[in-house]
């Protein structure tokens, strides 16, 4: 599990070290980045041949099958997760791959490009795997844990509690540690605050709702960082504690 | 006072468990005047107050491995599942981050 989650964490912080440099991404980067009303846009004039877009569209989908089969493997074994929000997470997942697979076989069993068309670009619409499902999946988890490292907090308190109050250091150290658990116990309080309704405020988002509820998605990954932010100081909070304490 | 513990002592000498009744009691004293580093006489946290969760569990839910524990045990054991709620917080906003700085491109076009 650390090894997995390290090994995830530091992929990922490469690819947002290139992406600060390079900007948005396009997932189906041979092609242009569309505009929202893509979707409505005119069937163009065919530049492929049939069975040429159907390839294209085939490889869309098994991309997103990948991105997805991996979220799933992640939902199902992360430790972080609540019952109710692994079983509904899993549940989307597994419409995505249900969804995506029957509309990849009407897309191969087209007899127009026009007809093709119009399907290939329900791959996006009707999905939204890469800006919204992937994201939202990994805000789930991320809130989730940081409910998870509260109450682990929560816990920790009283136990710093009696090592303050058991401690044969000076009056004047004691009252440092009791000032520093004094600090944790608000960081806490305030990571709860940040923390609360995040995870439903965006699992349930679907790609009906794309491109407004991008907007939760971000409110949601400031919540969690602000949560993170606190736990953070919390966690320089025991440290100094224990340190004080000898 | 000494003369007292060592009449107790001299007369609990034929007693088997003598060493052991002898260490307690001089451990006890070493506690009673404070000598902690030698006697390791740090107060035992009590069963019921050192819960603390592994990730993904319950805070409610006693953990078995830390109901034997002394606070510092107690307290290292937290750490750890901390420092690893954290680190799973860290990869998954790293993760979401990424997304959120995706387009999904258009294969149709």
């Amino acid at each position: 599990m650390n090894a997995r989650t390290i090994a995830r964490g530091v992929a990922t912080l490469t690819l947002t070290a290139g992406l600060g440099l390079a900007g948005s991404v396009a997932v189906d980067a041979d092609t242009p980045v569309p505009s929202p009303s893509a979707s409505a846009s005119p069937t163009p004039t065919p530049h492929l041949s049939l069975a040429a877009l159907k390839v294209r569209c085939n490889s869309a989908v098994q991309r997103r099958l990948g991105t997805l089969g991996a979220d799933d493997t992640f939902v199902k074994q992360s430790s972080a997760l609540t019952s109710a929000d692994r079983t509904a997470l899993e549940g989307q997942i597994s419409a995505d791959q249900s969804g995506l697979t029957a509309l990849d076989g009407t897309i191969q069993a087209d007899t127009t490009f026009a007809q093709a068309h119009a399907e290939c670009e329900l791959i996006v619409t009707d999905y939204r795997v890469y800006v919204m499902e992937d994201p939202k999946i990994h805000e789930v988890i991320a809130a989730d844990a940081v409910s998870n490292a509260n109450g682990t907090f929560e816990t920790l308190i009283p136990e710093l509690q009696s090592l303050i109050n058991a401690s044969s250091v000076s009056a004047t150290v004691k009252a440092q540690a009791q000032a520093d658990l004094n600090d944790l116990t608000s960081k806490v309080d305030a990571s709860h605050t940040s923390i609360s309704g995040v995870t439903a405020s965006v699992i349930n988002l679907t790609p009906a709702g794309w491109p407004g509820n991008q907007v939760d998605l971000k409110s949601a990954r400031s919540n969690i960082k602000t949560a993170r932010a606190d736990l953070t100081g919390a966690r320089a909070d025991v440290s100094h504690i224990l340190q004080l304490l000898g | 006072m000494p003369q007292r513990f060592l009449r107790i002592v001299t007369a609990r000498s034929q007693d088997p468990d003598t060493a052991g009744w002898l260490y307690g009691n001089v451990k006890r004293v070493l506690c009673l005047l404070g000598v902690i580093a030698i006697a390791g006489c740090a107060p035992r946290v009590h069963a019921a107050t050192s819960t603390v969760a592994p990730e993904g569990v319950a805070a409610s839910a006693p953990a078995a491995a830390a109901t034997t524990a002394t606070p510092d045990a107690a307290v290292s054991q937290a750490l750890n599942t901390i420092d690893s709620q954290l680190s799973a917080v860290n990869g998954q906003l790293n993760a979401a981050n990424a997304g959120l700085h995706t387009s999904e491109g258009n294969p149709a076009q």
